[in-house]
């Protein structure tokens, strides 16, 4: 069985033994240590080896074998040369060719040359380069400019929609996690070790330019047509966007931080490392193209409408003799081509090819999956029958995107356990092949791969899952009574099981957290399954967060079709079966939820947009409002007409911060409300709330529900009461300030305004910033001083304290 | 001891000298007392938006414009069935005004009689008539408005403190009018992001006169703002002792009848399921990600070091002294998947045969489990049983008052609960009949003790295979949640019967110290020939006691 979290421990061992199995031992001496051959060398239970491996490595393009064989080996083609294929630099061609093991730690592709001496090797490298230019020409597309931001982007894309599934990650997951692992004791960063453990990328700034790999990576079967390289469904941007990040070193422009907000960095453009300009010369290419025959490059390398036959002689698969002297599989072949494989590898080879008979049979279904699934390395992401799943290191990868609180089935892929028997064969087609997404709020991709890659998995899911499949034996919804449709609706809803508390609906959001639209479950289940599940939803998906709704069989809604569990879960599936003629679920759609103040103050403590995490709203029936920053103990906003809609606080999490709901926002000056400056040259001080000794003490509210904020700071205490005043169009507001300490304090200072520009009036009171009126009333000769501070226009009140008591009133009119 | 002194309000001592109005309780189950604040109830009726387009406006303050008729359904009629629970235990369901969301929030009561019910909303109000039997007089006080999330109550001296997101408030009406006016900031220190994740719920007092906090990490995962992830002390002073690390999604915080308190913590990463934890000044309680605000006290000593994601709770805690496992495991899902608020029974019997024991609430499942703990080696530890589903909505707070009524109040808004309903207030009463239970369940050298609330059938009893148990534990890590892994299948060898027929003793082959054990009795039949209400026990085994 799978778990939703895959056991780690099974997964830690699995990793591990693939470690000490393929890639802790040199391959071949003299040669820099390898990776092993694709992930596809994962020792995996159920999966064997040695097959997998002559699958991979292609072995009967040479070796000719029976269709059965070759049906049963799946095997993986070798990316076309020419057209359809990608065009590949000089540079990279001549050292991949002279040393594939080195250029490209992992490669698949076996060392042809290595029997050539010298002299010879060099112009056999130097024919081949030639022909392999001239299929393709060399004419490259116009070079891109690096842009910073871009690489930003496909850093992120790299590390986060799957990539790294499959290949290793650059960077500790730790950078891009918006929340897997959390705390930072996740294992240090090995690259090394997540490299021996991927599909290798190998030089790829020298190898190609940021418009190939983007145009590779936009439709990559075509040029790798048997989808061990699936498409990720990317957009161009996105696309280019990872061909950047991965041919960063082709520039000198570093990776923006998200945090900069420099303009993108127009570059160099960026061109291939090692640069060489080739022109072709014809004789070489000629020579070069006999050798492709003759080293039986041809074998492996479609050249598109240029058809050619490997004559390089090789026994046919039924006649092989694994422990021949010379043969691609010893570690020192002499003339035979050699592979960079494991003594494991090679024993793994050899064990099947002693029992190459069973080979012409073909695979339990089961076994074919496994065997699909290791191919095209689906186990990288998804578990099934307890095998596979991403490895603790990678899974630190998957995130969700956004903030959704799912918890790993927001971000693990499924498992893929009993999938024939829970999927419709349509919707597993559809995932496999036709960009159908039901988990949106998934950060990984499901790509998408090429028909003849999986076309026999979709078949073989539901032939391999066929023994619970059969029991779907439950009517069709045409069974279901009509009348039934609108419970199914109810039962949805607020008044039944509230599915729409975590699901979306119709793409409306629910009410909690966005879990699975639910119109996308007739179309993806099947009905069987759908109501196995309901009746007891951690059976079929252990660990998952869907709770039963029928404990011990027994409906929890006893008040809707009798508590009948069967008609219940019949009217479900045939309401979210046709959901858009039935209507949304009651409940769903949340209205606005203004709070008036009628006779008397409303008070809204909450995420206030411009007030602060501890904001605390008042609304006032005269149709003004505040907002106060319990925080940074100061009047934050101002407004005029309807006070606040509480809305969004009051449906499902009630998260992020709401806004004022009338109009004439104001914002009145950040930072502390007092200081104390001792001359006229100082500035006001940047420091505010706690840290600046602000404290806040409460609120007293008045008769009418008018509150006065109490506040502190410096041992002075601050009564700070606001009310409002009707007007002829809009209300203004009264603010008094009352300062109590025990000691008398001089050079204190009221910040009434900072901002562009202060206008005395001949009233006395002052225009800010040509939209708000301040008037003050103050004891005895104090009065407010306008200044230019620190580039800005302040308006700065005295508090002048007489005894032990200071005071003024500021009138607010906009 | 005097179990009342335990319960945070003093118990069944009258401290309210003062008295601004009178109470019109009738036929109380418990203590009708003057009533301490002079309360006017509601009187607006409520209409849905539904049904006018535009804002409406209701008589008495606070207005509220709502067009979700759905949030409002103390109209809809009971959708629980009845079970073979409620022989033993009644729900009783207090009805709603229209009008009034009573999205649970915390519990108080009041030594006037009446029931203080705080709200998501940040409203508090004064329920009076509680108590009564058929509830048909209940008047509902609207007494505060406006507030931030209330997630904790408690009273003392005239004042009724309340835990708010960002700060501790105490209030009190002090013109008389039935209304708090008087709002004052008993201590703030501790940040807030304007993350939802970030609440706080706070305890009733303790014996000293404290309230414990227990803080939501900033999301799932994180710890983004001062303190977050801790559980904090606000002594009678309005000082704040920091007093706990590595709490991550708590539920519910409350005392045991000696007085010791404890939170629930959530599934999620680095708690493989939902759990009791215990908190003593000092422990780090498993998340991992507060600890990075060791920076701002030194009160508790040196900073933990991190524990290794992926290892086990049991492995990791004999590395890092100050990790106190949790005392008791919910397996996921089996007994819940939103571990909640708690409540201990100090009532003596008032509430049935579980003297002593923890009561705690799952959201999810609109449930009450039912906790015994023991100490083994200073530390608690314990199993759990299911003990009465069918509530009407997601349980969230909890309060048993002195007769023995247990009041627990739900919400399902963000997270859906098999009740259904958006809230509720409801009492859980004992009908007088004892159910056939586990009323104990003591880990032993080599097994375990289980007693029971009536003397058993000796023969089914004593027989090993009336019993199976399976034992599992989590894996502690990083990332969300865990399978149970590690599965062993301890042996029950051999049962003894005690002469009155009321305990078992266990002998059991592989115990498996840190590992929870699921210990199935469906072959136990009382002396009346019935089987266990509730057969299924969860210990979790942190230690094995020693000889």
């Amino acid at each position: 069985m799978a778990h939703r979290v895959v056991s780690r421990s099974s997964l830690t061992f699995l990793l591990a033994s693939l470690l000490n199995s393929c890639f802790s031992q040199t391959i071949l001496p003299g040669e820099v240590t390898a990776a092993a051959i694709g992930p596809a060398t994962a020792p995996l239970n159920g999966v064997n080896g040695g097959e997998l491996l002559l699958g991979e490595l292609n072995c009967i393009a040479c070796h000719q074998t029976e269709a059965a064989v070759n049906a049963r080996l799946f095997p993986r083609q070798s990316p076309p040369l020419g057209e359809g294929g990608l065009r590949l630099t000089p540079q990279y061609l001549r050292s991949f060719l002279n040393a594939p093991f080195a250029e490209k730690p992992g490669t698949t592709m076996p060392d042809l040359l290595h029997a050539l001496s010298g002299p010879q090797k060099a112009e056999a490298v130097e024919a081949l380069a030639h022909f392999i230019c001239w299929l393709k020409g060399t004419n490259n597309s116009n070079p891109v400019r690096a842009n910073q931001l871009q690489m930003w982007q496909g850093r992120l894309l790299y590390h986060q929609i799957g990539c790294v599934a499959c290949h290793s990650p650059q960077e500790a997951a730790a950078a891009f996690a918006s929340n897997p692992s959390g705390t930072g004791n996740a294992t240090p960063f090995e690259r090394r070790s997540f490299e021996n453990a991927s599909v290798p990328l190998g030089n790829l700034a020298k190898k190609t330019t940021v418009p190939e790999l983007s145009s590779f990576l936009m439709n990559p079967l075509s040029a790798r047509p048997s989808g061990r390289m699936p498409s990720l469904n990317l957009k161009e941007g996105e696309a280019t966007a990872i061909a950047m990040y991965l041919l960063r070193e082709q520039s000198s422009a570093s990776i923006a931080s998200q945090s900069a907000n420099a303009p993108s960095h127009q570059a160099l453009p960026m061109a291939p490392l090692e640069h060489e300009s080739l022109v072709v010369d014809l004789e070489k290419a000629n020579r070069g193209k006999d050798l492709f025959a003759s080293f039986g490059c041809a074998a492996c390398h479609q050249l598109g409408s240029l058809a050619m036959a490997s004559t390089l002689k090789a026994k046919a698969f039924a006649e092989l003799d694994a422990e021949a002297t010379d043969s691609c599989l010893g570690a020192t072949p002499q003339k035979a081509p050699k592979h960079a494989m494991s003594a494991q590898q090679r024993a793994a080879i050899k064990s099947t090819l002693a029992a190459r008979e069973e080979l012409s049979k073909p695979l339990s279904a089961s076994k074919q999956v496994a065997r699909i699934m290791a191919a095209l390395n689906c186990f990288a992401c998804h578990s099934r029958d307890g095998l596979g799943g991403p490895t603790a290191s990678r899974a630190e990868y998957f995130t969700v995107v956004g903030t959704a609180d799912l918890g790993d089935e927001g971000r693990i892929p499924p498992t893929l356990t009993g999938v024939g028997d829970k999927l419709r064969p349509e919707w597993l087609r559809a995932v496999l092949l036709n960009k159908g997404v039901a988990r949106p709020y998934m950060a990984t991709r499901m790509p998408q791969f090429s028909p003849a890659g999986v076309g026999r998995l979709t078949a073989g899911f539901i032939q391999a899952d066929a023994a619970v499949s059969e029991r779907d034996v439950s009517p069709q919804n045409d069974d279901v009574p009509i009348h039934d449709v609108g419970y199914g609706r109810k039962l949805v809803g607020t008044e039944g099981f509230s599915c729409i508390s975590c699901h979306l609906f119709a793409q409306h959001k629910s009410l909690g957290i966005p879990a699975m639209d639910l119109t996308l479950m007739t179309r993806r289940l099947k009905k069987d399954w759908f109501h196995r599940y309901l009746l007891d939803p951690s059976a079929l998906r252990p660990g998952t967060r869907m709770p039963s709704f029928f404990p011990e069989g027994k409906s929890v809604r006893q008040d809707i079709l009798k508590g009948d569990p069967g008609r219940q879960i019949n009217a479900l599936w045939a309401y979210l079966g046709r959901s858009k003629e039935a209507g949304l679920p009651p409940g769903l759609i949340q209205g606005k939820m203004e709070l008036v103040a009628t006779n008397e103050a409303v008070i809204y403590r909450n995420f206030i947009q411009g007030a602060g995490a501890r904001g605390i709203g008042v609304g006032y029936p005269e149709k003004a409002n505040i907002a106060f920053d319990a925080n940074e103990l100061r009047l934050a906003l101002i407004w005029q007409g309807p006070f606040i809609d509480a809305a969004r606080h009051r449906n499902g999490r009630g998260d992020g911060f709401e806004g004022p709901l009338g109009y004439n926002v104001v914002k009145m000056p950040a930072g502390a409300p007092f200081a104390i400056l001792t001359g006229a040259a100082s500035k006001w001080p940047e420091v505010s709330g706690k840290k600046a000794g602000y404290q806040m003490q409460g609120y007293q509210l008045d008769g009418q529900r008018r509150p006065t904020f109490l506040y502190s700071f410096a041992n002075i205490g601050v009564e700070d009461y606001v009310v409002a005043v009707s007007g002829d169009l809009d209300a203004s507001l009264r603010r008094a300030l009352s300062l109590q300490s025990e000691h008398p304090v001089e050079n204190l200072w009221f910040r009434a305004w900072a901002g562009t520009k202060i206008e005395p009036q001949r009233d006395g009171s002052f225009l800010a910033d040509g939209r708000i009126k301040l008037h003050f009333e103050l004891a005895g000769a104090a009065k407010p001083a306008v200044r230019q501070s620190e580039g800005k226009s302040e308006l700065l009140v005295p508090i002048v304290f007489q005894g032990k008591k200071a005071a003024l009133v500021e009138e607010l009119v906009w | 001891m005097d179990p009342s002194a335990k319960t945070g309000w003093g118990g069944g001592v009258d401290l309210f000298p003062e008295v601004h109005g009178e109470a019109i309780v009738k036929q109380s189950e418990s203590c009708p007392r003057p009533a301490r604040f002079a309360t006017r109830p509601v009187t607006a009726a409520f209409k849905s938006l539904a049904a006018l387009p535009s804002a409406l406006f209701l008589q008495g303050g606070l207005v509220l414009a709502v067009a979700f008729a759905g949030c409002l359904v103390s109209n809809v009629k009971a959708a629980n069935q009845p079970s073979a629970e409620d022989q033993y235990y009644q729900i009783i369901t207090i009805p709603i005004p229209s009008g009034i969301i009573l999205e649970a929030g915390a519990l108080q009561l009041l030594p006037d009689g009446k029931l203080a019910s705080a709200t998501r909303l940040g409203d508090i109000y004064l329920i009076e008539g509680a108590f009564e039997n058929p509830p048909a007089h209940v008047k509902f006080h609207h007494f505060a408005s406006g507030l931030h999330e209330v997630l904790g109550l408690a009273y003392r001296d005239g004042w009724l403190y309340c835990a708010q997101r960002g700060e501790v408030t105490r209030m009190k009406d002090v013109d008389g009018d039935g209304r708090a006016d008087r709002f004052e900031t008993v201590n703030d220190d501790w940040g807030i992001s304007g993350d939802y994740h970030e609440y706080a719920f706070g305890s009733h007092f303790d014996k000293d006169g404290n309230i414990w906090l227990a803080l939501c990490l900033t999301g799932s995962f994180t710890s983004e703002t001062d303190y977050r992830g801790w559980c904090l002390r606000i002594t009678p002073e309005g000082k704040m002792l920091p007093t706990c690390s590595g709490l991550r999604s708590p539920g519910g915080i409350g005392t045991n009848y000696l007085g010791d308190m404890f939170f629930t913590d959530n599934q999620g990463p680095w708690n493989g399921a939902c759990s009791l934890k215990h908190l003593a000044p000092g422990d780090f309680e498993g998340h991992p990600d507060g600890n990075k605000w060791f920076k701002l006290t030194e009160a508790l000593g040196p900073r933990p070091t991190t524990p290794q994601s992926g290892s086990r709770m049991f492995v990791e805690a004999k590395k890092i002294p100050q990790l106190k496992p949790p005392a008791v495991y919910f397996p996921y899902p089996k007994m819940g998947q939103s571990a909640s608020g708690l409540a201990s029974d100090y009532t003596r019997g008032k509430f049935g045969p579980f003297t002593n024991q923890l009561f705690v609430g799952d959201q999810t499942h609109s449930t009450v489990m039912r906790v015994y703990m023991e100490k083994i080696k200073g530390r608690y530890q314990g199993a759990c049983f299911m003990f009465k589903q069918g509530f009407d909505s997601g349980n969230l707070a909890l309060e048993m008052a002195p007769g023995g009524v247990l009041f627990v109040q739900g919400t399902d808004r963000g997270c859906g609960a098999r009740g259904g309903k958006a809230f509720a207030l409801q009492r859980l009463v004992w009908t007088g009949q004892v159910p056939f239970e586990v009323h104990e369940m003591r880990a032993q050298p080599d097994g375990f003790e289980v007693s029971f609330t009536e003397p058993v059938d000796p023969a089914t009893a004593g027989s090993p295979e009336s019993y199976k148990m399976e034992s599992y534990t989590y894996i502690y890590q990083a990332s969300y949640g865990s399978p149970e892994v590690d599965k062993t299948t301890p042996m029950v060898k051999k049962v003894t019967v005690s002469r009155d027929g009321l305990r078992v003793r266990l002998t059991v082959e592989g115990l498996e110290e840190g590992h929870i054990h699921e210990l199935d009795m469906s072959g136990v039949r009382s002396g009346k020939g019935q089987p266990l209400l509730h057969k299924t026990a969860y210990y979790t085994l942190n230690s094995i006691p020693e000889e």
